[in-house]
């Protein structure tokens, strides 16, 4: 990676060039101030908000602020998908502010095209940032989804560069990376186990959220700890003028949410509650003891208050809880297990305007999981008794605090800094064991109490208005249980330069540090997943990336990206093969099970979307190979990771018919993962040099083995499913509703969950059986129509 | 997503049994061509070179769920070299395998020897090792005893003990299995030179062990644990058991190593749902099974 070496000292080189340059800048005024929303007077971020070739965002909290030339005419226009536009005219002398309001337009009328003439912040062409996906939250809840359950994570699973872990479920696989090097952070709360249902439903309830969106490579310095993507949702803040109901019934569960006004103009509220009630109904009509029971939940609250005119409070917080049991009883096998996982957290972030160039946000967060899963078997065979148990416990604790400084200097620059430190707390514990004798996994838990810190310094820098350059550089930091201590510097650069036409060559380099590590049995993101930090002997995960990409907006509603990446992972860690449990408490050896290694990654994405009009929709293309090598798995030769998809191929597209009717189609096309399947099979006799195995030599030899070949070496027919879905409006007084068909797998594609190998007796004559192994697979979702009804009012 | 995760399966029950279903994959084709099963351990101080030769078989089709060991292959072209020395092995058909006296085929420390099998219908398969040269200054540290109850009026008497060693390999990494036996003296010619060795039996291997850096020729285990017979009271000096009791060490080459602990951990793993599955290792080209070496060194416990 010498690039990044070379990217490294250019990036300062920048950054120390563009500080010289903003001194030197002349006659120019902020203009600054709130975006909000007519109807409800709750904050809009992301309105591109743009005059003479410049432009900006609004933040989480709506709030813009933009350089522009003093004493000259200036027309200022406001954008936003789902808002009518607006422009406003004046003259600046002086800094100023300019709060504005937006309404909400009614988009699935009419077929808006406006041939772009001008720049915008929100054009591809326009933004220095690479690499990074926006859905609008309106299109995820047209998009047809499982069982009628909308999912912010699952529509990004739809995205280049992102794959899913397998059908159905909500683990997210970034460019070559592993789930747990997701940052993903609800109203900036970093959450560990974003999963309900063992990984099929996210933890996120569609109705609260407001926004969502994805980097995956050119990370600004600002965000850390994470190796492969940041996936960022905003709540919604309740309305601040009228109180609103609104709810939804589906197949599995149901939901409400109720917002409205704390004090009329000034803050407002918000409470969503999501249940799923298949146990309830079980528990209604059962008499008995059930095999087979279960539930989730989740809650979302959130409150904003204006304190003052440059003073800003947001108090948010979330909590949820997945529990299952099951028994089965077979003539041969009888399993029994118990699972629930849960997590909550809450964030107080205030932010302060000093000036209508300076901004401070400061926030307190706090985010804790827990889970206990166990689980066990019994298996009858020919007079013998053989018992398994697992016992898996996990907890994690986290505090933190995060300040945020933004500053606008000149018109050239907008600096950003920052600190956090937090507070971790780690509990794993897990152990399996034959016997049915294994201890308390308290007694093999492990207290890890440990800090993580960091630093940084951004400058997105305008030299000339057709080059943009983000340089930053972020310093981290990591103090282990045992007091080992960690130090990471992290540099960052993304150049732009747009070139007449709109478009746009990028290119970013980003070096990111990981603290924590995933330990993973299954990938799909089960409660067995165990969370453990970085500790003097698992040193924490780094990652260098590359990418180069091509921007073209081709009218003002729909761009082309193509990018090429290319990443490395080092000091990731796995199960080692034959790991049997984690005892924590035998003075570390837990580490022995453990196996650390490399991964590489490298592809490229072609992705052309419409965000805006009467059709919306995007179609996603993603070529990659992702290879792994660890130093005790496959010997330690490098072998495809689980998750390498070759081809990768998304259409979605939405089409409004008329103001009543919305359909929606969604067809995804893949190379399948790659699996670790047995090829044959042999004999091993077990001649004199196994006799050291002694007298149980007979018991690990003289036996047949299975041929695996290399690992992850075999492939599954390509992965494929069509979803169709039909909204019907309704507006009355006030009230809306809608009732949504969607059928998901429309041509009932089976789809492999998991494949193994069964062996049946194949003799006519039961006194002399005969067997032979048989490949089958398990299809998780075929063909399967859902209906879901929303309210409004 | 690898095959069959007990564990996942156990915990998809509720939501497999409201939509999933199974099916047999007969399109699904597992190319799996068949291929020689080679098994050879080259030790100086044994008494034969005995190569088992077996075929690997199909994961499905006919016959793919049987159990037992299937036929040898008889008709092998079975040959070990060294250098310009070379050797065809006959087969054995009292034995089941390829088989010839030590003392027909030198067998040296240090020296690396080629192995190659080839019969009609199969790739033909090679591999190589190179025997270990033996340790020197072989030293033991005692601890106390400890008894470990298994029945009533039963223990297991076990000793403390730390071995150390000076390795003779330069530049090598160096593997080793330490563990117990029952020896006995054995006098036996070995290379023309009439000698004693101690022939174990009921050997049980106490820990696998490796050595992090190639340049490092001090060796020494952590304590450990060597069986040293039973007794029928906690703390009876009376230690009985069914002949001397040997500490062993086996210097081995890589593949033998690689090959016992993924032998011993599938075998362990295997039938515990909740493990990690783990694929056996194999240095034969074209094949499977091992061709490993080995030289033995042992102390009185």
């Amino acid at each position: 990676m010498k690039g990044i070496c070379f990217l490294r000292s250019v990036g300062v080189s920048l950054f120390l060039c563009g500080m010289s340059n903003a001194v030197a800048q002349r006659k120019e005024c902020i203009l600054s101030g709130y975006v909000k929303d007519t109807q409800t007077g709750h904050a809009l971020s992301g309105v591109a908000v743009s005059a003479q070739g410049r432009g900006t965002l609004s933040d989480a909290n709506g709030y813009y602020a933009l350089s522009l030339p003093s004493d000259s005419l200036i027309q200022l226009a406001y954008t936003l998908l789902g808002y009518r536009s607006r422009t406003v005219q004046l003259r600046l002398r002086q800094d100023a502010r300019q709060e504005v309001s937006l309404s909400p337009e009614d988009q699935k009328l009419r077929e808006v095209i406006v041939k772009s003439t001008a720049s915008s912040p929100d054009q591809v062409s326009e933004s220095v940032q690479m690499s990074r996906n926006f859905i609008p939250i309106e299109q995820i809840q047209e998009i047809p989804a499982l069982l009628g359950e909308k999912d912010v994570v699952k529509s990004l699973q739809l995205m280049p560069g992102v794959q899913k872990g397998s059908e159905g479920s909500t683990g997210m696989y970034v460019r070559g990376g592993g789930p747990d090097q997701n940052l993903v952070t609800l109203d900036g709360i970093p959450l560990y186990h974003t999963s309900h249902l063992f990984g099929f439903f996210s933890l996120f309830n569609g109705d609260a959220i407001q926004s969502v969106s994805l980097i995956k490579g050119g990370f600004p310095a600002r965000y850390g700890g994470r190796l492969s993507s940041v996936i960022e949702m905003q709540m919604k803040e309740g309305d601040r003028q009228n109180v609103h109901v609104e709810g939804g019934l589906g197949l599995i569960s149901s939901r409400l949410t109720v917002h409205g006004p704390l004090q009329k103009s000034k803050s407002s509220f918000l409470i969503s509650a999501r249940r799923t009630y298949a146990d309830l109904i079980i528990g209604a009509v059962s008499k008995g003891p059930v095999d087979q029971n279960g539930y989730f939940y989740d809650l979302n609250a959130k409150l904003s208050f204006d304190l003052g005119p440059k003073d800003y409070l947001l108090v948010s917080a979330y909590t949820g809880r997945d529990d299952f049991i099951y028994t089965t009883k077979g003539t041969i096998t009888k399993e029994r297990g118990k699972a629930f996982w849960g997590n909550a957290a809450g964030t107080i972030s205030w932010k302060h305007q000093f000036t209508n160039r300076l901004s401070l946000l400061t926030s307190g967060q706090f985010t804790h999981f827990s889970s206990q899963v166990n689980l066990k078997r019994e298996i009858s065979r020919e007079g013998q008794k053989e018992k398994y148990e697992l016992e898996n416990n996990s907890f994690i604790r986290d505090i933190g605090l995060k300040s945020d400084l933004e500053w606008l200097l000149g018109q050239r620059h907008i600096l950003r800094s920052g600190v956090q430190v937090t507070s971790h707390l780690f509990r794993p514990g897990t152990y399996a064991d034959a016997g049915g004798n294994i201890p308390s996994v308290s007694s093999v838990a492990w207290n890890s109490d440990t800090w993580e810190a960091a630093a940084y310094l951004e400058d997105t820098y305008t030299p000339i208005p057709r080059l943009k350059i983000n340089a930053g550089f972020r310093y981290s930091a990591f103090r282990t249980a045992s007091n080992k201590d960690y130090f990471r510097p992290e540099p960052r650069l993304a150049i732009a330069y747009t070139f007449p036409r709109h478009w746009a060559v990028k290119a970013s380099a980003a070096e990111m540090n990981q603290y924590v590590h995933l330990l993973q049995n299954s990938g799909i993101g089960f409660p067995t997943d165990l969370w453990i930090p970085a500790t003097a002997r698992t040193r924490p995960q780094q990652s260098r990336q590359l990418a180069l990409g091509l921007a073209k907006d081709l009218r003002s509603d729909v761009f082309l990206t193509v990018e090429g990446f290319y990443k490395t992972m080092s000091r990731m860690v796995a199960y080692r093969e034959g790991a049997t449990s984690l005892a924590f408490s035998t003075n570390g050896d837990w580490e022995d099970q453990l196996t650390h290694g490399r991964g590489w990654s490298y592809g490229a994405e072609f992705l052309i979307q419409k965000k805006k009009g009467r059709f919306t929709g995007w179609a996603g293309y993603t070529l990659s190979w992702t290879q792994q090598q660890f130093d005790k798995l496959n010997f330690g030769r490098k072998f495809w990771a689980r998750y390498d998809r070759r081809h990768d191929l998304s259409l979605v597209g939405v089409y409004h018919l008329n103001s009543r009717i919305t359909a929606s189609a969604s067809w995804v096309y893949g190379t399948s993962p790659a699996l670790t399947l047995p090829q044959g099979q042999y004999w091993i006799t077990g001649s004199s040099g196994l006799d050291l195995l002694g007298g149980e030599k007979d018991y690990y030899t003289s036996r047949i083995f299975e041929e695996y070949g290399q690992r992850n070496g075999f492939r599954a027919p390509a992965y494929q499913h069509l979803d169709v879905g039909l909204q019907f409006h309704r507006k009355k007084r006030g009230f809306e509703r809608t009732w949504e068909l969607s059928i998901y797998n429309l041509y009932n594609y089976k789809n492999p969950f998991m494949y193994f190998l069964d062996t049946v007796n194949v003799s006519g004559d039961s006194k002399k059986p005969k067997y032979e192994n048989r490949l089958k697979q398990i299809t998780l979702f075929p063909i399967l129509p859902s209906i879901s009804y929303q309210f409004k009012f | 997503m690898k095959i069959m995760h007990s564990k996942i399966i156990a915990l998809l029950l509720p939501l497999g049994g409201m939509f999933g279903c199974v099916q047999e994959m007969k399109d699904i084709v597992i190319e799996s061509n068949p291929k020689l099963v080679v098994e050879c351990y080259l030790n100086p101080a044994d008494e034969q070179i005995k190569v088992v030769v077996n075929q690997s078989r199909p994961i499905l089709g006919e016959g793919s769920g049987s159990r037992d060991s299937g036929e040898p292959v008889r008709t092998a072209a079975v040959v070990l070299a060294s250098g310009s020395q070379q050797i065809t092995i006959p087969y054995h058909p009292e034995l089941h395998a390829y088989a010839i006296p030590t003392r027909q085929f030198r067998l040296v420390a240090g020296r690396t020897y080629t192995l190659k099998v080839s019969t009609k219908g199969f790739a033909p398969a090679m591999a190589s090792c190179t025997i270990p040269k033996p340790v020197s200054v072989l030293t033991f540290r005692d601890g106390k005893l400890t008894y470990v109850q298994e029945e009533k009026n039963l223990y297991r008497v076990y000793r403390k003990r730390t071995l150390s060693w000076v390795s003779n390999q330069t530049n090598q990494l160096g593997y080793y299995l330490v563990g117990n036996g029952v020896g006995n003296s054995v006098r036996w010619n070995a290379n023309g030179k009439d000698t004693t060795v101690i022939a174990l039996n009921k050997t049980a291997v106490v820990a696998f062990l490796t050595n992090s850096e190639k340049t490092k020729k001090n060796f020494s285990t952590p304590q450990l644990d060597f069986l040293v017979g039973q007794a029928s009271k906690n703390n009876d000096p009376k230690i009985v058991s069914e002949g001397p009791m040997y500490t062993f060490l086996y210097h081995v080459d890589p593949n033998y190593y690689q090959f016992m602990e993924s032998v011993k951990l599938q075998r362990e793993a295997g039938g515990n749902p909740f493990t990690e599955a783990v694929p056996i290792y194999s240095n034969i080209k074209n094949g499977l099974g091992i061709f490993g070496a080995c030289v033995v060194h042992v102390k009185k416990l």
